[in-house]
């Protein structure tokens, strides 16, 4: 954690997925241990109600707050992409969130700031957007 | 996390191992779309 933490403080580019977005944040209410606390925030759990299936695995879409060189042939106003999760983040800094998806409400699929970026999705089970994805992080770190 | 050179130009890309995702899938995705072949595992 220490030099993940000293990675990003040097402005160096980093992409987190799934746990690798929530570990960026304060803490979560999987566990005890404190988050890295780049971004403020805390990661819950969905909430138990009706037929809400936790956890959230599938395909569902993260709209995009803004067109930019990371959404490079993705559409901003929605792509599906592929989910696992039973916690996530709901309330965060709003300059740093790059994405939202909607499952019991809206929460954050995506957050961005300099050149750390982390997404909740897998891009790596998303296809051909997903390593769209990945192939815009790579143009945009490489420079 | 990518490092690249003028003398590379397919960013070399560590991934971190959380112990609870895919590595391989990463890795293999990331190298599709262009990072260096000596993506690091650890």
């Amino acid at each position: 954690m220490g030099q993940t933490r000293e990675w990003i403080a040097a402005d160096r580019p980093f992409l987190g997925v799934c746990l690798g977005l929530q570990a960026l944040f304060e803490r979560s209410e999987e566990g005890n241990r404190a988050g890295l606390g780049i971004f403020p925030g805390v990661i819950t759990r969905f909430p138990s109600q009706g037929q809400l299936r936790i956890p959230h695995m599938g395909w569902n879409e993260a709209v995009f707050k803004e067109a930019s060189p990371l959404t490079a042939g993705l559409r901003v106003e929605g792509e599906p992409f592929y989910f696992v999760h039973s916690y996530r983040l709901v309330s965060t800094d709003p300059s740093i969130i790059w994405c939202e998806t909607d499952y019991a409400g809206q929460f954050v699929s995506g957050v961005r700031r300099g050149r750390v970026m982390a997404t909740q999705f897998h891009p790596e089970k998303s296809q051909v957007k997903g390593l769209q994805m990945y192939r815009n992080f790579l143009t945009l770190t490489a420079r | 996390m990518v490092e690249s050179s003028r003398t590379n130009p397919r960013p070399r890309v560590a991934v971190v191992d959380y112990g609870m995702g895919n590595l391989r899938s990463v890795t293999r995705a990331l190298m599709a779309v262009g990072a260096d072949e000596g993506v690091d595992c650890g």
